[in-house]
């Protein structure tokens, strides 16, 4: 057999069997009692006026990947009001840039977050008729198609969801890892429905299940933040850390808890304090978050450990960040 | 041998890929524009009416589907769906550019208040602001700049530069070649009828047949000279010393929603240019004084 014909009788089967290449094991494995895509129903607006109200207004969930290349999250409903509404979601956990400056630096930022607990959801909303998407199935989103008057087809999103930031003062920003993510529906059409889109933009590398506690709620969401007596975003909604390893069945109840209260009994301990420590120190000069890494660093020695499956580290390893002044 | 002719075979067709067209029309566009003498004109803080390049602020311009006058009441592009009402109508540009750039003017004072291709050199700021505004440049201790070599070495400083041709606010080329850097050598030079002429370019610009050239002139500040076109948040950021300010830029999406920035004073193209062949000879005209 000349060497041709054999590279030729190697490589065509090679290319053969790549036509059928999924690349699957790309992908983490979907979770059975968690879909990929999940449908959350009809939602009612809550009225809020105190912080207490809005804590046991939260419903906590949890999204996972779809196991494909498919984009995963959850997509629900609610009515217009005729006003405006608000909806906030926060992701579990926290998470902060470490402080490496030599000059100055940041005590209280000084020890690195674990990057491994926590994920991102991004939010989109408009017009259920303009949904594109299938409901517990597909994730779409809310694009037509607009025609100027030469004739060229132009993409418009009809997404009502706007959040805007400096690079983006038109729209289409979006908050960041575990960091919560809001905005508001100004004047919706009374009895009109909406469709909202919570989309997994990240999973947790540690177990690709993402907590959430989801907030939807009468008026601006600029009220919420006033009711908010931390100052900072990130604690309006506590305990969205949920145990990867309950029981619960998304495919049968979307939800795993309703309010604060319920939540507790699922979260991870000691998630709660870390956001509140997080707060803290976001907003004042505090050390507590510091001295919290600290110790969980003094009880949990080998940082290898925060990988097995009941321990949860919410600090990252002192000893895999950059020396101080690095670039 | 084999290799030899495989090369042999391979070569025209690789060369031959050079010559591909995608049938797509992408040229640098040239164009004129023209700012009438009266969006020059304007009677000063200290009283005196002047016809100065200075009162042209920058000019924002592109290529839009089609052009109206019945959505705000002045000539402005034709807008996409209005399905909220955070977001106004987009206007779907199909490119463009501008003439005269909001950049780091070097003193917090100025910032937001100067535009390139208006001033011959940094002695005209410091009479422009101190004399017709009667408003003094002061430095960031407040004291008066008197001179404008004064500017001229803090931008050397602080953008750690040599020339005039890297600050890019001054005439820096002799664009008439007149062997003089004066004022026929900015941006816009007034024509034999007073009005104001300029040239400008859009590199790179996707042609489509039919659409149109639009734009329009931000007037500076009646009070203080500041473009409202220019966002004092962003740009060059400028921590040296006691300064801690940035430097501005235009915003971002002034093609997009030319509305939302569009005050009274500024000037407008009434009508639409509309190209049939990308290398048309278009006179781009502001020729209408938003007044509403």
């Amino acid at each position: 057999m000349r060497p041709t014909t054999g590279l030729l009788a190697v490589v065509l089967p090679l290319l053969a069997a790549g036509c059928s290449y999924s690349g699957e094991w790309l992908f983490p494995e979907p979770d059975p009692r968690v879909p990929g895509v999940q449908e959350l129903g009809t939602l009612e607006p809550a009225t809020v006026s105190t912080y207490e109200e809005i804590q046991e207004a939260v419903h906590y969930g949890e999204l996972a990947p779809t196991g494909t290349a498919d984009i995963g999250g959850a997509t629900f409903t609610f009515e217009g009001t005729g006003g405006a509404v608000c909806i906030w979601v926060d992701p579990e956990t926290v998470y902060w840039s470490q402080s490496v400056a030599a000059s100055n630096p940041q005590p209280r930022f000084s020890y690195p977050d674990n990057v491994r607990d926590d994920g991102d959801i991004d939010i989109r909303a408009g017009l259920s008729v303009y949904y594109n998407g299938s409901p517990g199935v597909t994730l779409g989103d809310f694009q037509v198609r607009y025609q100027d008057e030469l004739g060229n087809s132009i993409p418009v999103e009809f997404n009502q969801c706007v959040i805007t930031s400096e690079q983006y003062p038109a729209g289409g920003a979006h908050s960041g890892r575990a960091a919560p993510e809001y905005c508001t529906l100004n004047n919706t059409q009374l009895g009109t429905s909406y469709t909202v889109i919570l989309e997994l933009f990240s999973a947790p590398y540690d177990d690709n299940r993402l907590g959430y506690g989801l907030l939807l709620t009468h008026g601006n969401c600029e009220n919420l933040r006033n009711l908010n007596p931390t100052e900072t975003d990130e604690c309006l909604i506590l305990g969205e850390s949920i145990r990867g390893d309950n029981d619960h069945d998304y495919r049968e109840e979307p939800f795993i808890a309703q309010g604060f209260t319920e939540v507790e009994d699922v979260s991870w301990e000691g998630s709660s304090t870390i956001e509140g420590l997080f707060c803290a120190a976001y907003s004042s000069a505090q050390e507590g978050l510091l001295e919290y890494c600290l110790a969980e660093e003094e009880e949990i020695p080998i940082r290898s450990d925060c990988d097995e499956p009941d321990i949860r580290c919410f600090c990252g390893d002192i000893a895999d960040t950059p020396s101080p002044g690095s670039r | 041998m084999r290799r030899s002719l495989s090369l042999a075979l391979l070569a025209p067709l690789a060369l031959s890929a050079c010559g591909f067209n995608e049938g797509l029309i992408i040229e640098d566009m040239k164009i004129r524009i023209l700012v009438p003498r009266e969006a020059a004109t304007r009677v000063m803080p200290n009283g005196e009416e002047v016809t100065d390049v200075r009162l042209i602020g920058p000019v924002y311009f592109g290529f839009y589907a089609d052009v109206r006058d019945d959505i705000f009441g002045y000539g402005h592009p034709s807008i996409g769906p209005v399905f909220n009402n955070q977001v106004g109508g987009d206007a779907y540009p199909y490119g463009g550019s501008s003439l005269g750039d909001i950049r780091y003017p070097c003193l917090e004072f100025l910032v937001c208040k100067v535009v390139s291709g208006r001033y011959v050199d940094f002695d005209e700021m410091v009479e422009w602001f101190g004399e017709y505004y009667e408003d003094p440049i002061v430095d960031s201790r407040d004291n008066e700049v008197t001179t404008g070599e004064y500017i001229r070495q803090t931008c050397f400083e602080r953008m750690r530069v040599t020339g005039d041709d890297e600050i890019r606010l001054t005439v820096y080329e002799d664009r008439n070649e007149d062997g003089k850097l004066d004022h026929l050598d900015l941006d816009f030079v007034e024509n034999a009828d007073g009005d104001f002429e300029a040239e400008a370019m859009v590199w790179q610009q996707e042609f489509v047949e039919g659409f149109q050239l639009w734009g329009w002139m931000d007037s500076p500040g009646q009070v203080t000279g500041r473009f409202n076109t220019c966002n004092s948040a962003e740009g060059f950021l400028d921590q040296e010393y006691d300064n801690n300010f940035r430097g501005g830029r235009p915003h971002r999406d002034l093609l997009n929603f030319p509305s939302r920035y569009i005050r009274n004073t500024d000037w407008v193209a009434s009508e639409g240019k509309e190209f049939q062949n990308w290398d048309d000879e278009v006179v781009l005209v502001l020729d209408h004084e938003v007044n509403q």
